[in-house]
């Protein structure tokens, strides 16, 4: 997640007339390494373009084998990723927290989940559908452009990683790289 | 242990039991949920301008205050600069007013005399039938005033429409997201997708069929004036109007159209010119503006649009021909949605990169 900027106190007008939680969900996207590059207006549309969920502590997000539709951020709490193990017990993969996103795979093709995801904490997350991000792509090509080059950019540095770590066998390689 | 069969089978019979107590619950409620279907579909209609701003962050009531209060401004000044001139029109006007009730009522004369003579069957029976015909015409112009009376309820729904229509704005996708709240998390994914893809649907038919009905009047505007028509350009806002209901809003603009000509030019090639104009617009309507403006609209197969509307008459009257194309095309839609799932799942939706393809290392 890129570093916070000091935001100046809003003026008369935009009390009045401009939605905080709008500005504040834009603050917290434009945070986001998928969606750094857009302007304000941009985040705008993108931000018409999520839906917010809240998952209770424990709930599934997604389960593995899923049909995968969309892309999840999240907004705060934590999120577990894992896959079921062979002899019952999870193997935990990865953790999300604020900023962090995943399922990714899921605005590029829509095919099973290769794992499931699990809240650890009430979370709030956004979710992108892949529905929406090609509609984004239609009414918006200059948005959606900039969200599929950062993605394409994202994906091939998570494939490089992997490459290097089945090369080397070393995962420490992995975590250095990101 | 319910097995998945029995699930699908209980969702099934639980969402046909929800679309038949739908259908009854409109029936029995009518014209209250009429208004609140027209206010939703103004809102539905309005929503694309409250979202661009609403990009830039603005908050969404302040800007549907803004909307209204643009639309208040315009209507007044419209009314100040409007009705002093409809006034002095009307005032112009009174006498050929009494003369199209006039002529109105002449028509079955002059039919009598400049046609039926010529027709080999009983005159008498012809007569007859002229006679009822005048009768009936009479009748309705007589009965006009107590029809105009009897619509008076509907002004309360004119006032009510506007407020309908301010609350659906104002919550605009928050419906949405109450949905997706509801719904099960293992099922939002399809729920979004589903919503979405409807909405889709349902945004490029209202903007293509907007942007439709506006060259189809245009058109109609420009050729009758052309023939010189008179009140073309009413006719040609009626032909656009109308056009929303498919092929009884052109035949029927069309029949008014030929109407109208016969009253002004009383002679049948000059109705027959004006018919035939109708029709070559209706024609370009079909094969120029319509693939050219809907082509990202979903395009239902003509036995299904023609159901469709007599459907939709059957069960709604005159809003039910009107709405029949949109819902159509929204069911055609969700089937879609549910048929790409079944694909999805059965691993049918899109084919896969070769083995080979994807063996090549990322380099």
């Amino acid at each position: 997640m890129a570093e916070e900027r000091p935001v100046p106190a809003p003026g008369l007008f935009q009390r009045v007339f401009k939605d905080p939680e709008f500005r504040a969900r834009a603050a917290f996207l434009r945070r986001v390494a998928l969606f750094q590059d857009l302007g304000a207006r941009d985040t705008g549309h993108l931000i018409q373009s999520l839906l917010e969920k809240t998952y209770a502590d424990g709930e599934l997000l997604f389960d593995e084998g899923d049909i995968g539709r969309a892309l999840f951020i999240v907004e705060r709490g934590s999120v577990e990723i894992f896959k079921h193990g062979t002899e019952g017990a999870p193997q935990i993969l990865a953790s999300a927290g604020p900023g962090d996103f995943f399922g990714e795979m899921a605005l590029l093709e829509e095919l099973p989940r290769s794992a499931a995801a699990i809240a650890r904490s009430e979370t709030t997350v956004y979710l992108l559908y892949r529905t929406r991000l090609f509609g984004l792509i239609q009414s918006r090509p200059r948005v959606g452009v900039m969200i599929l080059n950062q993605l394409a950019r994202l994906l091939s540095a998570r494939l490089r990683a992997t490459s290097r770590r089945l090369v080397s066998n070393d995962p420490e390689l992995v975590g250095a790289n990101e | 242990m319910i097995s998945s069969v029995e699930n699908r089978l209980f969702a099934l019979l639980f969402a046909s039991f929800l679309l038949v107590a739908s259908y009854f619950f409109l029936a029995y409620l009518g014209g209250i949920a009429f208004v609140f279907f027209l206010g939703i579909v103004l809102a539905y209609l309005v929503n694309p301008f409250i979202v661009r701003w609403e990009a830039r962050g603005y908050r969404r009531s302040r800007l549907v205050l803004g909307f209204y209060l643009v639309v208040t401004i315009m209507l007044i000044l419209a009314a100040r600069i409007l009705v002093p001139i409809a006034a002095s029109a009307m005032l112009t006007q009174k006498v050929r007013v009494g003369d199209f009730f006039d002529v109105l009522q002449q028509i079955p004369a002059d039919i009598e005399r400049d046609w039926l003579t010529r027709l080999p069957i009983g005159s008498v029976q012809a007569i007859a039938a002229m006679d009822a015909a005048q009768n009936w015409i009479e009748r309705s112009v007589a009965a006009l005033p107590s029809t105009l009376l009897a619509l008076s309820p509907k002004l309360f729904d004119l006032v009510l429409l506007p407020v309908i229509t301010y609350f659906a704005l104002v919550e605009g996708p928050g419906w949405v997201h109450a949905l997706i709240r509801v719904c099960p998390s293992r099922h939002v994914e399809k729920v979004v997708s589903l919503v979405y893809q409807v909405d889709e649907v349902l945004g490029s038919y209202v903007r293509g069929l907007m942007l439709d009905c506006l060259c189809f009047g245009l058109v109609t505007w420009i050729v009758l004036s052309l023939l010189h028509v008179n009140y073309a350009w009413e006719i040609a806002v009626f032909a656009g109007v109308v056009n929303v209901v498919p092929y009884l809003g052109p035949f029927s603009a069309g029949l008014g159209a030929a109407a109208l000509a016969f009253m002004q030019f009383r002679n049948v090639p000059a109705v027959l010119r004006v018919m035939a104009a109708m029709v070559a617009i209706k024609f370009l309507d079909d094969w120029v503006f319509q693939p050219a403006i809907m082509r990202r609209a979903v395009h239902l197969h003509p036995l299904i649009l023609l159901f469709a509307i007599m459907a939709g008459g059957q069960l709604f009257g005159f809003f039910g021909l009107v709405f029949a194309v949109p819902v159509a095309a929204t069911v055609q839609a969700a089937v879609q949605v549910f048929y790409d799932w079944y694909a999805t799942e059965i691993g049918r939706a899109q084919a896969p990169f070769s083995r080979h393809v994807a063996s090549i290392p990322i380099v």
